[in-house]
Parts: C-alpha cells; structure tokens; sequence
C-alpha cells in the first residue's frame, strides 16, 4: 500500500526476468547439446566412409596385383600376350 | 666410320623404341578405330594395354560401389542430422512454452496478490478518512468553542 502497487509490478519484473535468463541458459544448453551430438554424427560419418574408400582402395589394390600376376606369366610371351590383347579387345 | 654407324644404330634403336611405345589419344565422341598401329606395341605396352582393359570393368564397378555406400552414409547421416534437428526445435519450444507458462503463474500470482491486499486497503481508506474527518471535526469545534 505504500509504495502503491509498484512492490508487485517491480517484483513481478525481476522474476520476469529471472525466468527469461533461465529460458535463455536452457536454450543454450539445449543448442550446444546438439551441436556437439552433430559433430558425433558427423565424425561418425566421416569414419564410415573413411572405411569404405579404404576398403574400396584394397579392393583394387587386390585385383590389381591378381591381374599383374596373371600378366607376370605372360611376359616375354609375344603370341600369348598377342591373343590375350586380342581377346580383351574383342571382349 | 664405325662412330656413324653406331650414331645410326642409336638413332634407329630409339626411333624404333619410340614409336613402339607410341599410344594415340582419341577425342571423346570419336570411333576408335583398330589399326596396324597396335602392331608395332611392344609387349610390355600390350601388356599394360591388356591390364588397363581387363581392370576398367572391375574398377567401374568398385567405384559404383563405393558411392553407393558413400550415398547411402551420407542419406543416414542427413536423416540423423534432421532427427536431431527435429529434436532441438522441439526442446526450445517446450523451454519458451516453459517459460511463458511461468511466466503466466508468476503474473497471476502478482495480481492475485495485489486483489487480496485490495480490502484492507479499502478499509484502511475509509476508516482513516473517518478518523481524519473525525479529528478535524473535533479541532474545528474545540476552536469554534
């Protein structure tokens, strides 16, 4: 009654704004919560796909070296190598 | 003499060698066309040639593959990425709705407040007024008298 009402409306104010700081911490902890489970995703990710190109790389590498082997035998076989040119081409 | 000849022989060694290992580019679009060319590879060309052609098929194949997988991560990790998308906005909704709803109560409680302190108040006005009038009354008469 003695400050006329302006008690309330200042102690309404400041919990107001106590909420709202509160509101805004939440937020942030929420947005930074998500930004570190995007990185895990993300991070995820990259490892799998890491995996594939080497997997990918080993492949090749393999096959690579199965068909040098099979080329080795050939060398220095001029109507072998002959018909297996003829044949890939012809394939 | 003899020095000529051996410039000769060098010559045609290299020459020879040289247009042995000699592989033509073709422009993209145009018809590759099998000439006496390929004749004059020698065999470790053929056999480069021969490995390239045989590899290319399994190589295409391997790099299909292979982006097929990468596509197939990348669309796990996009549907991930919005799941948490979707789960971040929902969070800071409900936090605001959290809020505003605190808000609200603390509001209410104000007002609430300031209605149930309203009676004395009234009370309070009316019976000083009573007693201010009631002093002034009692000043005015003691001086009249």
């Amino acid at each position: 009654m003695i400050s006329g009402g302006r008690g309330s409306a200042l102690s309404l104010i400041k919990r107001t704004t106590e909420i709202r700081k509160e509101e805004r911490n939440n937020v942030i902890d929420i947005r930074r919560h998500h930004i570190e489970e995007e990185a895990k995703i993300e991070r995820e990710s990259n490892l799998k796909k890491e995996a594939v190109r080497t997997k990918a790389v080993a492949r090749l590498e393999a096959e690579k070296t199965r068909l040098r082997k099979q080329q080795e035998l050939l060398k220095g076989n001029s109507e072998a190598i002959n018909k297996d040119l003829n044949d890939v081409l012809n394939d | 003499m003899i020095k000529k000849l051996i410039v000769i022989i060098v010559l045609c060694t290299f020459c020879s060698t040289v247009c042995a290992q000699e592989i033509k580019l073709y422009k993209a679009g145009t018809t590759l066309s099998l000439t006496e060319d390929l004749h004059c590879m020698t065999n470790e060309v053929a056999l480069k040639v021969s490995t390239k052609l045989k590899l290319l098929p399994k190589e295409c194949e391997l790099k299909i593959s292979e982006i097929r997988k990468l596509s197939d991560i990348e669309i796990d990790t996009l549907e991930r990425k919005l799941v948490l998308q979707k789960k971040e906005s929902l969070s800071i909704i409900s936090e605001k709705d959290k809020a505003v709803d605190q808000i609200q109560l603390a509001s209410i409680d104000e007002i609430s407040k300031i209605e149930s302190s309203l009676w004395w108040k009234i009370a309070l006005g009316v019976l000083g007024g009573a007693a201010v009038g009631a002093g002034v009354t009692v000043v005015v008469m003691t001086f009249m008298e």
